[in-house]
C-alpha cells in the first residue's frame, strides 16, 4: 500500500515539474516584455533596464529557470512582478476562498448526483430521472458563467435572497456554489447513473430484500457503496474541468481568489504569479487525485486489505 | 396433514413475451407442514426457484403472480400490503441462496450484515444484536465467532459464505427456511457439512424447509416429503422414501432411472430421457412431460391434461395412465400404477 | 423516460474520458434499413438553421456596430429593433447574429485543426511504436487533467487575443479527445484480421493506417467532432467574456454578456439572449453527436 501510495505520488510530481517547466519556457520565449507594461510609452531606456534588473529578465533564459528552480525548496515562488510581493504571499491570501469554494461546490454536485443518481436509476421512469436529464444537458451545454448570470439575474437582482458579489459569509457563497455544481454535476451523474444500475441488478441486492431489507436502505447504503468508486475516479479525473469552472465563476461573481488573481496577473503579464498560480493549481488536481485513492481503501474493504486475505 | 405452516394453491406465475403471457409456475400447489421438510425437484426452468420466489413475493420484474394462493400461518401472503410483506421475508419466512459470493454484499462485513438483518426485524440494540450475531454465528459452526465478525465475504471459503448464508436466514428465528439450491455450487465434500448442518439446526430449532435442488441424492438425504416439477407444473408429491422407492409419474421413474446407483455399471450406459425440456411459451393443453414420454398414449397425453390425483397416504400425482399396468421401459420393470 | 431530452446512455463525455470504442455488432448491416433517430434529424436542422442565420444574417441586418444613441438599452420588440439594443443603442439581434458567425468560424475551425492533430497523434500513438506512444499519451493526460482556462490565461499572456490565437487555443483544448479515442480504435483496429492479411502482403504501417484503418473511425471521429464543436462554442464565449476573447468592438456572444452584466437589472435580456443562442446551439450538436452514436449503433463506451 505504501509503495502504491509512493509511486502516484513520484508520478504527479513528474507532472507538476512538466507543468511548471512549460509554463516557465512559454512565458519567457515571447515578446511580450514586462517592464515595458510596467512603464510608460516612452520610458527611458535605462529606466526600462532597471525594471528588467528588478524583474530578473535581463538574464538568460537558464540563468532565470535556475533562479526560480532554486527557489523552491525554500518556498519561493518569485515576486510579483506587478504587486511586488513574494507570490506565495499573494497566492496564500486568496488560496483559502477558493477552496472554500471549490469544497461547497464539489459537496453540493456529488450530494446532487447521489440523491438523483441513486433515484433515477432505481426509478428509470419517474420525474427524478427527468430532472437528471435536464440538468444533465443544462449543465454539459451551457457556460457555466451564463449559468452565474442567469442566477444572479433571477435569485439576486430579481429575488434579491443572495448577494451577486463578495464573499461575506453562507449566503455569499451559494450562488457560485451551485454554478460551479452544474457544470461538475453531468459527469458524475452519468458515472453514478450507470453503476448504480449495474449494482442494483446483481444478487446481493435481491438477497438483501429476501431478508426485508427496506428499499431505500437497499439503495442508499448497499448498493450505493458498492456504486460509489467510479463517482470517486471521476471526481479525482474531473479536477480540472472543475478547476477551471471555479476560476470562471470567481469571475462571474467577483468573488475574491485565485482565479480573480490569474485574471489580473494575465493582465500585466505578471509571469511569475501566473507561473505559481498554475504549479498551486497542479498541485491541488494532484493532491485531490491522491485523496481520491486513499479514499479507494476506505470505501473497498477488498484494496484495503488484501494483504490480510492473502 | 394438520394444518400446514405453509399452503401455495393453484400458484401461476406468468411472463410476458412477444407471443402473450407465458406461465413459468402453472397450476402448482404444494403444503409443508410445521418442522418438516419438503424438497422440490426439478430441471433448470422447471420453475422450482420462481415457486419459491413467488412465496416471499420477490418474483422479479416483469413477472407476475398471476394467480392462485400461498396461506403461510394463517395468513394470505398474497393480500398482504408491502410492508407487512418486508416484516414477513427474513423474520417469518427466509431464504438461502445458491451462490453465496454473490448473494452476499462484498463491501459490508458479515457482522454488519447480520446485525442489519436483526434491527430491521426486531427492537434489539447495538450490542444485543451483536450478541444475537455471534450466536447465531457460532449456531452455524463459526469457531470464534466474536473475532470473525469483522471479517469480510472475500476473506472466507466458499463453504464459510455457505454458513453466513445460513446465519443470516436464521437470525430472526423464522418458521420455514426457503433452500434454493444451497449445495449445488459448494465442492462435494463441503455439501455433505451443510447440508448436515441443516438437518442439525432443523432438528434443534424447530423450523420447516423447503429444499429446492435438481439432485434427486441430495433430496433423498434431507426431505420428509418431495415435490417433483417439471415445465413449470407440479407431477407427482408425496412422502420422500415412497416417491423414490416407488414413483407412479412416468417423469419421477425414468428421472430415477438416469440417475446412477452402485450396482449399476458402466457397460450399460446411463439411461437418459430423450428430447430437452420444452420452450414454456410452446406448451399446448396437454401433459408437458408428454412429447418426451415413451408411455405417452396417442390422442390423449398431448392433447388433454392430465388431473391432479389423490393417490392416498399423502400421495398425489398428475398423468392419465394412473391405475393403468406401464409397460416396461428398455431395460427395466414394468410398474403397476394404482 | 420523456424524449424531450435524450440524454445517451452512459453518456459520451463519461466515454470520452475513457476514450474508448465499440462498433456493436450488425451495425453495418441495419445501418441502411434503420429509420434516422429523431433527435439527430431534429439537432441537424436546428443547426443548420444557425448556420444559415450566421451565413446570410449580417446581410439582411443592421449594422451591429451602428450606435443608436437614442435607443440606449431599449426593449426587445420596440421600434426597429426585434430583440431591443445595447448600452449604446446598437441592435442587439444583429450583433448576437454577428456574433454567432464568430463563434462559429472559431469553434468550427478550433474543431477541424483539433481533429487533424488529434488523430495524427492518435495513429501516431498507435502504430509508431511504443516511445511515440508513451509521448503523446502523456501529453493526452496532462492536456486533459489541465484547466482550460490557465492554459487559455497563460497563452493569452504572452500573445495579442486575435482569432489565430483563439483558434489555436481551441486546438490545444480540443486535440488530446480526438487522439485518446483514435488510438484505442485503432489498436482495436489493428487486432482484427484484415489487417493483419494486409500487413502480411507487405502494407507499410502508415498504409495501414491511411487506408484501412482510418476510414472505419469516422463514426466515433464524427460524433467527437459535434460535442467537441459545442465545447470550442461554450469555450470561446467564456474566453470572450473574461476579456481573452474576441476583443471589442466586434461583436461576441461573451463579450455581450459581459457588458450587459452592469444591468442585469433594467435590461437582463442583454446577458441572457447570447447565452440562450450558445445553449440553442449546443443542444444542437449534442443531439446530432447523440443521434449520430445511434445510428451508427456505436458508443464511445467502456470496453
Amino acid at each position: 500500500m505504501l509503495r502504491y501510495i509512493g509511486s502516484r505520488v513520484a508520478q504527479a510530481l513528474v507532472l507538476v515539474a512538466c507543468i511548471t517547466l512549460a509554463v516557465f519556457v512559454i512565458l519567457r520565449l515571447t515578446s511580450g516584455d514586462p517592464a515595458k507594461i510596467a512603464n510608460p510609452v516612452f520610458a527611458r531606456d535605462d529606466v526600462l533596464e532597471s525594471y528588467r534588473r528588478l524583474f530578473g529578465t535581463d538574464r538568460s533564459l537558464p540563468d532565470q529557470l535556475w533562479q526560480f528552480l532554486s527557489g523552491i525548496p525554500h518556498g519561493d515562488l518569485g515576486t510579483s512582478f506587478r504587486y511586488q510581493q513574494p507570490v506565495l504571499e499573494l497566492i496564500g491570501e486568496r488560496l483559502p476562498a477558493t477552496l472554500k469554494l471549490a469544497a461547497v461546490s464539489l459537496a453540493l454536485a456529488i450530494a446532487m448526483a447521489v440523491v438523483l443518481g441513486v433515484l433515477s436509476a432505481r426509478y428509470p421512469r419517474s420525474p427524478f430521472a427527468w430532472v437528471a436529464n435536464v440538468l444533465s444537458m443544462l449543465g454539459q451545454s451551457a457556460p457555466t458563467f451564463w449559468v452565474g448570470l442567469m442566477l444572479i439575474t433571477v435569485f439576486s437582482v430579481h429575488l434579491g435572497w443572495f448577494p451577486a458579489s463578495g464573499d461575506d459569509g453562507l449566503k455569499a457563497l451559494v450562488l457560485p456554489a451551485v454554478t460551479v455544481a452544474l457544470a461538475t454535476l453531468p459527469t458524475q451523474l452519468r458515472v453514478l447513473r450507470a453503476s448504480m444500475r449495474e449494482v442494483l441488478a446483481q444478487d446481493h441486492v435481491g438477497a438483501a430484500r429476501a431478508f426485508g431489507i427496506g428499499e431505500g436502505r437497499i439503495a442508499f447504503v448497499y448498493a450505493l457503496r458498492c456504486a460509489f468508486l467510479p463517482l470517486l475516479t471521476v471526481i479525482g479525473v474531473d479536477m480540472g474541468y472543475t478547476l477551471g469552472g471555479v476560476i470562471v465563476t470567481e469571475t462571474v461573481f467577483n468573488y475574491p481568489g485565485i482565479g480573480q488573481l490569474a485574471l489580473t496577473a494575465m493582465d500585466s503579464r505578471d509571469y511569475p504569479l501566473i507561473q505559481g498560480i498554475t504549479i498551486v493549481t497542479a498541485g491541488i488536481f494532484v493532491f485531490v487525485n491522491l485523496a481520491v485513492d486513499l479514499l479507494y481503501g476506505l470505501v473497498d474493504p477488498r484494496i484495503r486489505l488484501a494483504e490480510r486475505a492473502a | 396433514m394438520s394444518a400446514p405452516l405453509l399452503d401455495v394453491r393453484n400458484l401461476r406465475v406468468e411472463f410476458p413475451s412477444a407471443g402473450g403471457p407465458v406461465a413459468v409456475v402453472d397450476d402448482v400447489s404444494f403444503a409443508v407442514a410445521p418442522g418438516e421438510c419438503l424438497g422440490i425437484v426439478g430441471e433448470s426452468g422447471s420453475g422450482k426457484s420462481i415457486s419459491s420466489r413467488a412465496v416471499l413475493r420477490l418474483v422479479p420484474p416483469p413477472g407476475r403472480i398471476a394467480g392462485g394462493s400461498v396461506t403461510f400461518d394463517g395468513t394470505d401472503l398474497l393480500a398482504l400490503p408491502e410492508k407487512r410483506m418486508r416484516a414477513v421475508r427474513g423474520a417469518q419466512v427466509s431464504m438461502v441462496f445458491q451462490d453465496p459470493t454473490a448473494s452476499l454484499n462484498p463491501l459490508f462485513s458479515i457482522g454488519r450484515q447480520l446485525t442489519d438483518v436483526i434491527r430491521t426485524h426486531t427492537d434489539l440494540g447495538r450490542a444485543a444484536a451483536r450478541a444475537r450475531a455471534i450466536e447465531v454465528l457460532d449456531q452455524v459452526g463459526f469457531a470464534d465467532a466474536r473475532r470473525r465478525l469483522g471479517a469480510y465475504p472475500f476473506e472466507l471459503s466458499g463453504g464459510l459464505r455457505q454458513r453466513v448464508s445460513i446465519a443470516l436466514a436464521l437470525a430472526c428465528r423464522p418458521k420455514l427456511v426457503i433452500a434454493d439450491e444451497p449445495t449445488t455450487n459448494l465442492d462435494v465434500s463441503i455439501q455433505a457439512q451443510i447440508i448436515d448442518l441443516l438437518l442439525e439446526l432443523k432438528e434443534q430449532v424447530g423450523f420447516a424447509v423447503v429444499f429446492i435442488s435438481h439432485d434427486l441424492g441430495v433430496v433423498a438425504s434431507v426431505a420428509d416429503r418431495v415435490t417433483i416439477m417439471y415445465a413449470g407444473r407440479a407431477l407427482e408429491v408425496g412422502p420422500a422414501t415412497e416417491v423414490l422407492a416407488d414413483p407412479r409419474q412416468p417423469y419421477t421413474q425414468r428421472l430415477l432411472r438416469s440417475a446412477p446407483t452402485l450396482e449399476s455399471r458402466r457397460a450399460d450406459g446411463l439411461p437418459s430421457i430423450p428430447g430437452s425440456a420444452p420452450r414454456l411459451g410452446a406448451l399446448g393443453d396437454g401433459c408437458p412431460f408428454a412429447a418426451r414420454c415413451d408411455v405417452a398414449v396417442d390422442g390423449l397425453c398431448a392433447e388433454t391434461a392430465p388431473r391432479w390425483t389423490d393417490l392416498g397416504g399423502g400421495r398425489a400425482a398428475s398423468c392419465h395412465l394412473l391405475g393403468e399396468r406401464v409397460p416396461a421401459a428398455a431395460g427395466g420393470e414394468g410398474v403397476t400404477h394404482g | 423516460m420523456s424524449r424531450l431530452i435524450p440524454v445517451p446512455e452512459g453518456g459520451p463525455l463519461t466515454a470520452v474520458k475513457a476514450g474508448r470504442w465499440l462498433p456493436a455488432r450488425g451495425a453495418r448491416d441495419g445501418a441502411r434499413r434503420r429509420p434516422l433517430p429523431p433527435g439527430l434529424v431534429v439537432g441537424a436542422a436546428i443547426f443548420a438553421l444557425m448556420v444559415l442565420v450566421a451565413l446570410l444574417g449580417p446581410l439582411l441586418l443592421d449594422d451591429p456596430k451602428q450606435p443608436d444613441i437614442a435607443n440606449l438599452l431599449a426593449d426587445p420588440g420596440s421600434a426597429g429593433h426585434l430583440l431591443g439594443t445595447d448600452t449604446l443603442g446598437r441592435d442587439l439581434l444583429s450583433r448576437i447574429v454577428t456574433g454567432m458567425r464568430v463563434s462559429l468560424l472559431v469553434a468550427g475551425l478550433g474543431m477541424l485543426g483539433a481533429l487533424l492533430v488529434g488523430v495524427s497523434a492518435g495513429l501516431l500513438a498507435a502504430f509508431g511504436g511504443r516511445w511515440a506512444e508513451t509521448v503523446v499519451m502523456r501529453l493526452v493526460d496532462v492536456q486533459l487533467a489541465f484547466p482550460y482556462v490557465l492554459l487559455a490565461i497563460a497563452l493569452t499572456s504572452v500573445l495579442t487575443p486575435s482569432i489565430p490565437v483563439l483558434i489555436l487555443l481551441m486546438v490545444l483544448a480540443g486535440w488530446a479527445a480526438f487522439a485518446r479515442v483514435v488510438r484505442s480504435s485503432a489498436m482495436q483496429e489493428r487486432e482484427k484480421d484484415y489487417v493483419k492479411a494486409a500487413t502480411l502482403a507487405g502494407a507499410s504501417k502508415p498504409r495501414i493506417a491511411r487506408k484501412y484503418v482510418l476510414p472505419s473511425l469516422l463514426p466515433p471521429i464524427l460524433v467527437l467532432g459535434a460535442m467537441q464543436m459545442a465545447m470550442m462554442i461554450v469555450f470561446e464565449a467564456t474566453l470572450s467574456y473574461l476579456g481573452m476573447g474576441i476583443q471589442p468592438p466586434t461583436p461576441s456572444w461573451g463579450g455581450i454578456m459581459l457588458e450587459g452584466q452592469r444591468y442585469l437589472k433594467d435590461a437582463w435580456w442583454v446577458s441572457t439572449l447570447p447565452g440562450v443562442g450558445i445553449l440553442l446551439t449546443t443542444v444542437s450538436l449534442n443531439l446530432v453527436a447523440d443521434g449520430l452514436q445511434k445510428r451508427f449503433g456505436a458508443r464511445l463506451g467502456e470496453a
